[in-house]
Order: C-alpha cells, then structure tokens, then sequence
C-alpha cells in the first residue's frame, strides 16, 4: 500500500519537476514511518467498510456465500418497528446525555474554578467514576439500583421517607432509560469538568479584568467573554460525544442483554445489531443497520459543523 | 476520552484573575456576603463529593460481606468481619485464573503494539514533511466519527476465514496498526512543543532518521507515552464487545467477560458479594494506574503542550 503510495507520489513530483536528493528521501522516510497507519486503514478501516457495504445489499447468514438482494435489507429495516424503536430511543439518550453531561461537567467545573488546593482534591474526586471499566461499574450500579429495599438506593430513600415504594429503576421499562443516565453522568461528568476547567483557565486574565472594570457582573462576564472564548471546547466535545453516545453498546448489554430488556427500553442501535449479527446471523440486515446509523451519525456531524460557523468562535484563526 | 482544545496556561482562576490584584489589601475583612458565597461552595462540592464516592464505599463494603449479611434488612453498612476471602471465592464457580492471565496478555501486547506503532507514524506525521502527509493526516483523524460497528462485521468475518476465532489475535492485532487516531493525534500534538533543534543535533552527527527518532525522540516523548498506553490499556482491560464476540468458549474468555456472565448468570442475591468482589478486582488495576498517572491525565489533552 505505502510503496504504491510512494511510487504514484514520486511520478506525480516528476512530472513537474525533478525531486531534489532531500525531497525524495523525505517522502520515501515519511511514507516509511506511516505505513503502519496506512496499512490499518486498508486493513481495518476502508476494507471492511466497502465489504460491509456489499454485505447490506445481500442476505448472508456467514455459512452460505452473500446472496445479492438489492435495497431489500433497507426496506425491511425502515419498516420494522423494533428498528425504528431502537432508533429513536438511541437518538434520545444521546440528544439528553451528552449536553446535559457537558452542563453537569460545567457546573461542577465553576464551583472549583479556584484557587487553593482543594480544587486538585476534588477535581480527583470527580475525577475517579471516568476511570472504571464499564462492565464493572454497571454490575456495581445495577446493584445499587436493585428495584427492592434491598438495594442500597431505595433503602435510603426509603428510610428518609422520600418514597414510599420501592422506585423500579432498570426494572421498569418506564424508569429504565432515566435510570441509565443516573449512572452514565456519574461516570461523566468528571471527565466534561476536567475540560471545562482547561478552558475556564485558558481565559485571558485581562479581557476579564477589562470587562470587570467596564462594569460586567459575575454572569454577565461568563456569558460574554468566557462562553464565546470556549466554543471551540464545546464543539468539539459536542461532536465527539455525540457520536459515542450513539455507538453505546456496553451498558446496555450488562443491564438488559441482547433484547435492551426491560422490555426493549434500552434496545439501542448497537444492541439491535449486535442481536442481528452474532445472535441471528443476519449479517447482511445488520451491515444494512449499521450503515444506516453511519449514515446518521455522518449527516448530524455535518450539521454540527456548519452551524458551528455561527456559534464558534476561534481566537486568531487556525493554530 | 477528554480532549480539552485549549493551552493550559498557568493556573489563574476567573475571579481570581479578575478581581485578586485589585482587592484593596489594608486590613479590610472580606464581606460577610463573600465569606457566605465562599462557604456554600465547599458545602456543595462536600455534598457532591459524598455522592459521587458513595458507590465506591459501597462496593467495597459489599464485596466483603457474607452472604447473609448482604441479603438482610437492615442492610449492612459495613461486614462484622470483612471478608477478605471473598476476592478468591469466585475462583471456585469459574475459572477466572486463566482469564485473567488472558486479559493481561492482551492488554500488554494490545498496549506495546498500539504505543509503538502511534509512535512511529506520529513522529511520521509530525516531523517530516512529505507530499500527502497532511492529506493522510485529515483522513485518519476523520475516522474518529466512524461508528465501529460498520467496520466490525466484515472483520469478524475475515478473522473468522484466517482461523482466528477462540485465540487472542482478534483482540491484539489491530492496536498494532498505529493504535488508534487517538493515540497519533495527542503524541504527534505533543511533538509539536519539542523545540526541532533537538533533534538537529543527532541530525548534523549524521544520525538516520530512524536513530534520531530512537535515541532522540523517544525519550522526550515518555509522558504522552504513557497516557497513550493509559487509553489503550483502559479500553482492551474493559472491552465487552470483542470478547464476547471472538471469545466464545468458557476456557476462552476475559476477566471482563468473565464478570459479565458471572453477573449474569448469577442471579442469586447472596453472590452479590462475588460479584462486587469481582467487580473491585476489575477497578483496581485501572485505579492504580489512575493515580501514578493522575497529573497527566487530568489535563484533559492539552493540544499545546510540549516541553515545558
């Protein structure tokens, strides 16, 4: 791949010009040292997405050879509930994690937005729940959230008389998703508060001081020199995770298994195609699936990036 | 995954900055209303903390309570007698000796592979320039927005036609392949901050650019290194998907699959104490490594850094 690479590289250089000694051995070095790059995307990244292509528009069980079936996969998928539920539900969670994990992370981030050193304290404390395996700390929360007076949760609630009734957390399809995002903010926010702490101190001191003495307030200083001064922050982080809130597979299947039980609640995409996959064996419906939520996730960056134009803002330009 | 855009600049505070040089000094108390503001926020921050530490309280005290004690009401705040031998109880039920040596296998290969290999093709990427590069560069950062399931499939299936299923290799050998846009993005940033003088020197000794990247760059490069094989290390220990899918016999699997189908399978409530002691042996390494490593991962990635 590299030397081909190379070698169409050096033609085209040719062509033109002749390629001085120190050119030539840079492009042969540079191409050299990112092989094993180039080679992955070949390998892992390129391949595999044209195969899965194909893979979409026939129906292949991986024992006998893909048989072509056109857009069949497609339209059974637009009609199937099951998918279109999945979908949506995926959409949701995504659309209600991501910023209000990024506001938690904010929140937190202003309140220890000090001097001293309690704020390095804290900031491991809030730090720590980013750090846990997802299958560990969702056995630990489905623990703590047990739909009885045994778990912990309840018993405390309970005990202070803040409910009556044991609360059904993940046994209830209709708790289920809230209590999902009980657990994931818990694991994020930390890390959103680590890079809001980054921007709030990446702030010049004198534009806050220049807006203090023209007689800006605390909110007012926030809202008009800090916020536009991280929205390059907040975009990219948008956008990153978006597209892995999307893609949440693990704590689902450690709560619900292969259905998103209870009762399809937290049948996510991912879950649906891994069912689809290495439970049925439709690899040719899932690779459909798959590309369609590819699809989406490539649509909603694109939007994200061109209203970006209008809500953020770069200091000097590119860096 | 926390990528902060911004340069950290020294640590000046909003108000602090604001406000701190211009406070008038002379012996004057700060106003009742500050010293109030000021104490309200640790009452919070306290608060919060207490929530976000409780699950930790809690699954060490579970993880060493009998099983009678975790299925009585009251619950039990904290074992009698802590139940230390209940890390290796579990061992009885399934084999999770052999997992856990497979995980560790896994996670150092995948590791070295991944560092390596991001190394070699940042250093690529950010230190010499040649036709393409930048070009080549736009397209591994794009595949950072590919959703892994696209390509997941058809590579089951190839690993399936070379004879991969049930072995290792599924899970190491892709991290070898530049370990990751991640990884190539935050060493090659990092390099940027290395003065080129550096490397000029080996350069005039008539060092190859290979040696100079060795015996030059290498070492420079430790910390981010390190916060490499931090990401790359946290995602093969706690992969579930790639286990469960190329791993499928009992002898084959995980330790994070093996927690998996041990929560799963145990639905009796008086394993919960295994299962949690599970679970903590399953945090710990990453905790560990976590708090050496701590003031480097904290920074979030700060994208301008270099030496400082």
């Amino acid at each position: 791949m590299a030397t081909v690479v190379l070698r169409q590289a050096e033609a085209r250089h040719r062509r033109r010009r002749r390629l001085s000694k120190d050119e030539r051995r840079r492009l042969r070095e540079g191409y050299l040292f990112i092989t094993p790059v180039l080679l992955g995307l070949v390998i892992w990244v390129f391949g595999p997405m044209l195969l899965s292509l194909f893979y979409s528009f026939t129906a292949y069980n991986v024992l006998q050879p893909p048989k072509w079936v056109g857009l069949a996969n497609y339209q059974s998928l637009l009609n199937n509930q099951t998918f279109l539920h999945s979908f949506s539900i995926t959409i949701i969670y995504a659309a209600i994690s991501v910023p209000v994990s990024l506001a938690l992370g904010l929140a937190i981030a202003v309140l220890l937005n000090r001097p001293g050193k309690s704020v390095r304290f804290y900031r491991t404390i809030f730090y720590i729940p980013s750090v846990i395996p997802i299958v560990a700390g969702t056995e630990l929360w489905t623990t703590m959230l047990a739909a009885s007076r045994y778990g912990v949760v309840n018993y405390i609630l309970l005990r202070l008389g803040l409910i009556s009734h044991p609360f059904p957390f993940f046994n209830s399809p209709n708790t289920a998703m809230f209590s999902l995002l009980l657990m994931v903010f818990w694991g994020s926010a930390g890390g959103s508060m680590i890079i809001w702490l980054a921007a709030l101190q990446s702030v010049p001191s004198d534009l806050l001081e220049a807006a203090r003495v023209d007689g800006a307030g605390v909110l007012r200083r926030f809202w008009s020199v800090v916020t536009p001064l991280i929205t390059p922050t907040i975009f990219f982080n948008l956008v990153l995770g978006m597209i892995a809130a999307l893609q949440t597979f693990a704590t689902n299947y450690v709560i619900g298994g292969d259905t998103g039980s209870p009762l399809g609640s937290l049948d996510f995409v991912n879950i649906f195609i891994y069912r689809e996959a290495f439970g049925n064996f439709n690899m040719g419906y899932a690779s459909a699936a798959a590309w369609l939520m590819f699809l989406v996730i490539l649509v909603l960056t694109l939007l994200i990036f061109r209203t970006s134009r209008r809500w953020v803002f770069y200091v000097g330009g590119d860096r | 995954m926390s990528v902060s855009l911004e340069p950290v600049r020294e640590q000046v505070p909003l108000r602090a900055a604001a406000e701190g040089r211009r406070r008038p000094v002379r012996g004057q108390a700060a106003p009742t209303a500050r010293r109030w503001a000021r104490g309200w926020r640790y009452v919070i921050l306290t608060l919060l903390s207490v929530v976000f530490l409780f699950p930790f309280f809690w699954i060490v005290s579970t993880a060493l309570q009998t099983p009678a004690e975790s299925v009585a009401l009251p619950l039990t705040w904290w074992p009698r007698v802590p139940q230390l031998g209940n890390l290796t109880a579990p061992y009885s039920l399934m084999p999770f000796g052999g997992m856990l040596l497979r995980s560790v296998i896994i996670v150092v290969a995948a590791t070295i592979g991944a560092v390596a290999s991001a190394a070699v093709c940042a250093y690529g990427f950010g230190r010499i320039k040649f036709w393409g590069r930048d070009f080549w560069f736009m397209v591994v950062l794009s595949t950072l927005m590919l959703p892994y399931i696209v390509t997941f499939i058809p590579v089951y299936i190839v690993m399936k036609d070379v004879g991969w299923l049930d072995t290792l290799w599924p899970l190491i050998v892709p991290a070898w392949f530049g370990g990751g846009p991640f990884n190539i993005f935050l060493i090659r940033q990092f390099m940027r901050g290395i003065p080129l003088e550096l490397e000029e020197a080996a350069r005039v000794d008539g060092a190859s650019t290979f040696r100079t990247f060795r015996s030059v760059m290498l070492p420079v490069l430790k910390p981010v290194l390190a916060v490499a094989a931090w990401y790359q290390a946290f995602a093969s220990w706690g992969d579930l998907l790639g286990p469960l899918v190329y791993l499928t016999p009992e002898s084959k699997w995980t330790y994070t699959e093996g927690l998996y189908q041990f929560g799963a399978t145990t639905t009796a409530n008086y394993l919960i104490p295994y299962e949690m002691s599970l679970a903590l042996v399953a945090m710990i390494p990453l905790l560990i490594a976590f708090f050496m490593l701590q003031g480097k991962l904290i920074q979030g990635v700060n994208i301008n850094s270099g030496i400082r």
